[in-house]
């Protein structure tokens, strides 16, 4: 065990702060990330920022049993306390483990909740003052005020033998106030009695001072007493020891192959219910949320149970699979289409990945009593993501081959966070559930993939070695349905679900064929002769008659009426001028069509279709009324926009980011090397996209830019900078001139360029 | 991943390969939990329900025997949730059971107090039970022991019964087996109804479910109220039991709108039983009139509310339901399984074929075109005509003509929804007519001289559906229907699937109108025969009557 805190004694937070290592401030930031957002000025801001409130209750909110009991000790012991009061403090208690102790002390400091040294430790005032008046029921001190606490804090022997001669009741109340309330109702509190006078146990009390009356009905115990009676010990238990995680033993390939059937069910339900958002969409409630009657209609419609709905569309918004158009509601958007192209490992990682930082428990959601509202806005709350990170982490500690539950994983955690309501952790079981739908979690225990999501990569390689082989058929039946009895390459997948409606989902799926669906596929472009031939094909059994029946017979009715689009139509009962106009060369460009004896029809606008046929010497008239004839073609929507809805910044900022942060606070460039001036070479003016892509590429290799920008008074700006993250819209860099770190917006970005040779130069000159 | 023929689908359906070599063991395994839902040619679709997990606790199976039968037999890992899900749902089962106390009578006990607890609260359990003995034993109402068993299934805590049956008047009855045995399967039914106490025999038409009764009476030997849906079928009943029994004339009864015979074994109509006056269903009181030792359901599919209602209050008795199709129009499938009893034997159709049992058959779906000017008639007609303006169209007539010249050795039932069209069909081919008009003894001389072959086709309405025997039918041409009723459609095969003599393939032809509201209906009714392996062929009406003459 190490200690803390520099030799010399720092004066105040910010003076401590400043005495600490870059790996120190390193390690604060990377803990109490809400420090560097946004990123202060100096260290002085830094502290100010660390001694809020919010602030402060975050970073208590991450600390463990043993931490947050050590914080209420400290909190009773005056400031400028040392490591081995704080022993001598707890070292009786039960569950007390000296190096527990010393490691908590040393986590407060880092997490700057406390500052100063070894032997001189303060803590925060903010966290002091959470504690109240009375921490560890302890009262205040009365030594500096009564003699007799004086007398009997020096020489505790005195007390414990007065003790001995108390009345018995006297010693239960003492007993009683000194570890559970230091304040006691007495009525005549102020009355003076005389040790011999002393008719109550209270009385008695009150007459040796070791009781001191605050008002007419008020007394109180004084510190000093107290801890006497205590034996000295500020707690009766410190839990020092995390409760045992249990386990149970789980087979990795039995895992998997629980996960795996999970992530296709899951792919399935996904693409059913988008589909079908793009065949109907919602109507939003005034929140962007789904209406409870619309929901419950939604679940039975496609036979998803509720709770899986309400993840499959959370996800699926805060993924962008799906968002709220103005005009639609709910609708599928150009996302899903790339989405839906990609291979069933990716999509997954996709879903996942969006699922790891969703700021919502979609399933305890329903079950709660709180009544929200699937897919409203304002209802995010990003504890859960640290608690998703926290059970995914507590699994990812097992021991390879087993797995838990979630009353085990409650237990464990409320350990770990024990400042977390209790709404939290029955949000466990929640996620628990939600990550074994979503194939993370198999049978309690982390999947092969799940795994390598969690550790930060995609998990799509890992994915794609426990799936289970391609199936190159299907069986299609008299009573229209096909079953596909494993899992179906996407182009036949995608087929399938053109033409039929999925019924039963898992490894294999059910498809139907009805009236409905098979129109979809013909009006979605399939002929039926290219139906049948790819059912065929696909088919190990043959096709049976009904089927190519109903096909045959929703074409042919199908093209019996049909529609087209005309913007203009010229009505005439004299043949000649319709073959005169349809003859006449200068009118070609309206491409004149003729649908019926007399009725000539053109893609044209009114406008142009006029003026030409004015120039051609042709005088129509006007009809009154004009028929609307917009087609109604029954489409697959799609919204161009890409909703925000529960998109967060992403809570875990990148390395890079703290780097620059503390370079920032402390003054201090990355890379000193870089101080010459690049040439201020103003390019032509590029495009966003192409800013954006040489900005993406210089972010990942870490390359110095130029960047030409507009202010916001129009005028370019030029800047050297390192690019941090690109994110909504916003360039964060670290800016080469200033040693700060500023954002751009990337629209306003005009040029950008390298400055590698420079660089490479400058350096040159500097060997 | 193994090479079984089942895949277990995480929506608890079970999807079995019939060409897989081990499908046959795996049925075997797997139907005392699961309940078979579709069972067309090449996959038959299991269901993993509630009350079949229940069913397989009450035969005598445990979770471990379901989740056992899934591993063996599943091609891809079993979805853990549903493992556990099957063994919590087998667990409720049986934590209630009803007994027959020694003191206090009828009583629920429970092993489980925090479940007995748990539904005493419910306000639906209160009025149905009486005192609390002591922790886990409350008295119930014996009157209200059917009740209690509906309230408790549908709390999720189905109670076993095992109060037992009043054994009823006794009264000797034997089969007489004079050239005729009773098949392996019809045994296996009455086998499985009488462990069981009480519940369903599904078997489908043709496959001598009134044997099955026959034989549950043997077995009961006790006086028995057997419940039909018309005359005609009472007097098919009286005159089989007479056949394949030791009983004679004098000891059956008819209850019905002509006689009210009170006797040993009497057989109702459902149609007196919910004959009401001045509001009262009088003769639900037959149900009480001699201390019957069994009752038989016929086409329990078609039970009427009160009798249901009644049948509530007759818990003590045996109850033996017999039907072809457990599906019911009106979705009355949990009432069937609460107050008759679980489903106690099933056997898919395709099965008993193939064993030769019923005949095969051949469906055939002929599809007929309306001409212009009915087709104009058809889309400006007011929709709720529209239906029987396509099922009416003249063109059927010729259908049927042609149908009937073609099997011209064969019996030949033409069956149709609308009397004026099977009027005018009677009068055009010069055949008998049976309607819900005829009288009940011009049915019977009907009836007889088609099987006697005197007369080879015969126009009946919906009134043949249930319960006719008509052996020697061999062709049944359904030329409308009632909408898209299944249960009829299934019934309507059941007329020809009787084994013929000569072992020829029966036809079922259903002639409907395309591109209207009929085809739709008939597909709709299609889909369940499809679902239980009689696939149709489609034949174009024009195809077939010029084609053919070409």
């Amino acid at each position: 065990m190490g200690t803390f805190g520099s030799t010399k004694k720092p004066r105040s937070l910010a003076d401590d702060f400043r005495m600490r290592s870059e790996q120190e401030l390193r390690k604060l930031i990377e803990q109490r990330l809400d420090l560097i957002q946004p990123i202060p000025e100096d260290i002085s801001a830094l502290a100010v920022r660390a001694t809020s409130a919010p602030s402060i209750i975050n970073a208590m909110n991450s600390l463990n049993r043993v931490e947050l009991d050590l914080c209420e000790v400290l909190a009773a012991l005056p400031d400028g306390t040392n490591v081995e009061t704080v022993h001598r403090a707890l070292n009786q208690s039960d569950g007390y483990i000296l190096e527990a102790i010393d490691e908590a002390l040393m986590h407060l400091w880092q997490l700057g909740l406390t500052w100063g040294n070894q032997s001189n430790i303060f803590l925060v005032r903010t966290v002091r003052e959470m504690y109240g008046q009375y921490p560890c029921a302890l009262g205040p001190s009365f030594s500096n005020t009564r003699a007799t606490v004086r007398t009997f804090e020096q020489q505790p022997d005195q007390l414990l033998k007065l003790l001995a001669s108390a009345p018995e009741d006297a010693v239960k109340i003492l007993q009683e106030m000194a570890w559970a309330n230091p304040l006691g109702t007495y009525p005549d509190a102020f009355k003076r009695v005389t040790p011999k006078l002393a008719k109550t146990a209270t009385q008695w009390l009150l007459a040796h001072e070791l009781l001191v009356p605050v008002d007419d009905n008020t007394v109180i115990l004084p510190q000093e007493i107290a801890l006497i009676v205590r034996g000295f010990q500020y707690r009766k238990v410190i839990n020092c020891t995390p409760p045992r995680l249990n386990t149970i033993e789980v087979p990795q390939a039995k895992c998997d192959a629980s996960g795996t059937h999970s992530i296709l069910e899951l792919i399935h339900t996904v693409q059913n219910v988008i589909d079908n958002l793009g065949r109907s969409p919602v109507a939003p409630l005034r929140t962007g949320g789904i209406s409870l009657k619309d929901f419950t209609g939604l679940s039975q419609k496609l036979h998803v149970t509720e709770k899986l709905l309400a993840l499959i569309l959370e996800i699926a918004a805060s993924s962008s699979l799906i968002a709220l158009d103005d005009h639609f509601g709910w609708t599928p958007t150009s996302v899903y289409d790339q989405w839906i192209q990609m291979e069933d490992a990716a999509k997954w990682s996709s879903l996942a990945l969006t699922w790891l930082n969703l700021p919502k428990a979609p399933m305890n959601a329903l079950s709660s009593t709180s009544k929200t509202t699937v897919l409203a806005q304002g209802q995010e709350f990003t504890e859960v993501i640290t608690l998703r990170r926290a059970i995914l982490s507590c699994l990812q500690s097992l021991d390879p081959d087993h797995g838990t539950n979630a009353t085990t994983l409650t237990n464990y955690l409320q350990w770990h966070q024990p400042r977390a309501d209790r709404q939290h952790f029955e949000d466990i079981s929640a996620i628990l559930f939600e990550a074994e739908i979503l194939g993370i979690v198999g049978l309690g225990s982390l999947t092969t993939f799940g795994r390598s999501l969690t550790e930060g990569n995609d998990g799509i390689e890992e994915l794609n070695r426990a799936l289970p082989d391609f199936i190159d058929h299907i069986i299609v039946q008299a009573d229209l349905t096909a079953l596909a009895p494993g899992r179906l390459p996407q182009l036949e997948r995608n087929f399938i679900t053109q033409i039929a409606d999925i019924e039963s989902t898992g490894v294999a799926s059910i498809y139907r064929f009805s009236n409905s669906s098979v129109l979809r596929g013909i009006e979605q472009g399939l002929s039926p002769e290219e139906i049948i031939e790819r059912l065929t094909q696909l088919s190990r059994t043959p096709i049976p008659q009904t089927l190519t029946y109903l096909v045959n017979d929703i074409a042919r009715r199908h093209g019996l009426l049909q529609i087209g689009h005309a913007s203009v139509y010229l009505r005439c009962e004299d043949q000649n001028v319709i073959s005169a106009i349809l003859a006449d060369k200068s009118l070609t460009t309206l491409e004149f069509k003729q649908i019926a004896p007399g009725i000539l029809i053109s893609g044209h606008p009114r406008e142009i279709v006029l003026a030409h046929l004015r120039k051609a010497g042709y005088s129509p008239a006007i009809e009154g009324t004009e028929a609307d004839t917009s087609p109604s073609t029954p489409e697959i929507l799609r919204t161009q926009r890409v909703s925000k809805q529960g998109q967060i910044p992403n809570p875990q900022p990148s390395s890079k980011l703290i780097d620059a942060a503390i370079s920032t606070m402390l003054q201090k460039s990355p890379d000193q090397s870089l101080q010459s001036q690049p040439q201020p070479n103003v390019k032509t003016k590029m495009t966003t996209q192409q800013t954006l892509a040489v900005l993406s590429e210089a972010v990942s290799q870490r390359t110095p830019v130029w960047l030409g920008y507009v202010d916001k008074n129009g005028d370019i700006k030029e800047f050297t900078i390192e690019p941090l993250a690109i994110e909504n819209g916003f360039v964060t860099g670290f800016n080469l001139e200033n040693h700060q770190v500023t954002t751009f917006t990337a629209a306003r970005i005009v040029s950008v360029h390298y400055i590698e040779n420079t660089q490479a130069e400058s350096q040159g000159e500097a060997s | 991943m193994t090479d079984g023929p089942l895949i277990v689908q995480s929506d608890k359906t079970l999807l079995l390969e019939i060409d897989h070599e081990l499908s046959a063991q795996c049925r075997q395994a797997i139907a005392p939990f699961a309940e078979l839902e579709r069972a067309p040619e090449h996959i038959h679709t299991y269901r993993i329900t509630p009350l079949g997990l229940w069913n397989a606790r009450a035969a005598g199976h445990d979770a471990e025997f379901v989740v056992n039968a899934l591993l063996t037999f599943s091609r891809y890992p079993v979805p853990h949730a549903l493992l556990v899900d099957v063994a919590e749902t087998m667990s409720r089962y049986g934590r209630l059971q009803l007994h027959m106390h020694p003191t206090h009578g009828l009583v629920l006990q429970a092993t489980d107090v925090n479940v007995l607890e748990e539904v005493l609260r419910s306000k639906k359990v209160i009025p149905l039970v009486g005192a609390r003995i002591d922790q886990e034993t409350v008295v119930v109402f014996p009157s209200e022991r059917g009740h209690l068993k509906q309230v408790l299934l549908k709390l999720g805590w189905p109670a076993e019964d095992l109060a037992g049956y009043v054994d009823g008047e006794s009264h000797p009855i034997s089969l007489s087996h004079e050239n005729w045995k009773l098949r392996p399967y019809q045994q296996e039914a009455v086998d499985g109804f009488w462990h069981g106490g009480s519940g369903v025999v599904v078997l489908p038409c043709g496959a001598g479910k009134t044997i099955v009764g026959a034989a549950a009476m043997a077995t009961a030997s006790a006086t028995t109220l057997i419940l039909v849906t018309n005359t005609v079928s009472a007097r098919q009943w009286k005159a089989e039991l007479l056949k394949r029994t030791s009983l004679t004339e004098e000891e059956i009864g008819e209850y019905s709108g002509a006689r009210k015979e009170i006797r040993p074994v009497t057989i109702a109509t459902y149609q007196v039983m919910t004959t009401r006056r001045k509001g009262e269903y009088q003769h639900l009181e037959l149900f009480d009139a001699r201390d019957w030792g069994l009752i038989i359901y016929d086409e329990v599919h078609l039970l009427p509310a009160p009798v249901f209602r009644y049948t509530a209050d007759i818990q003590a008795r045996r109850r033996l339901g017999l039907t072809a199709t457990l599906v019911r129009e009106d979705g009355m499938e949990g009432e069937v399984f609460s107050l008759i009893g679980p489903k106690r034997y099933d056997a898919p159709w395709k099965d008993i074929e193939a064993q030769g049992y019923i005949a095969p058959a051949d469906c055939t779906e002929v599809r007929v075109t309306l001409t212009d000017k009915e087709r104009m008639a058809y889309a400006t007609a007011e929709p709720e005509e529209r239906y029987r303006l396509a099922s009416t169209t003249p063109m059927k007539r010729r259908v049927v003509e042609h149908l009937i010249n073609k099997h011209d050795d064969d019996h030949v039932l033409v069956i149709g929804q609308y009397l004026d069209q099977l009027e005018e069909i009677s009068t055009y081919l010069d055949v008998p007519l049976i309607t819900g008009a005829t009288p009940v003894k011009e049915r019977e001389r009907l009836f007889q001289s088609f099987r006697d072959g005197d007369t080879r086709v015969l126009v009946v309405s919906k009134v043949a559906n249930f319960s006719v025997d008509l052996p020697e039918a061999g062709v049944a041409i359904q030329i409308s229907g009632t909408f898209g009723s299944r249960q009829e459609e299934a019934q309507r095969l059941g007329r020809v699937l009787r084994p013929k003599t000569d072992k020829r393939t029966a036809h079922f032809y259903t002639v409907v109108t395309r591109d209207t509201v009929d085809a739709d209906f008939a597909a709709h009714r299609q889909r369940f025969l499809a679902e239980q392996g009689y696939a149709y062929n489609i034949i174009d009406a024009d195809e077939m009557l010029y084609g053919s003459a070409t």
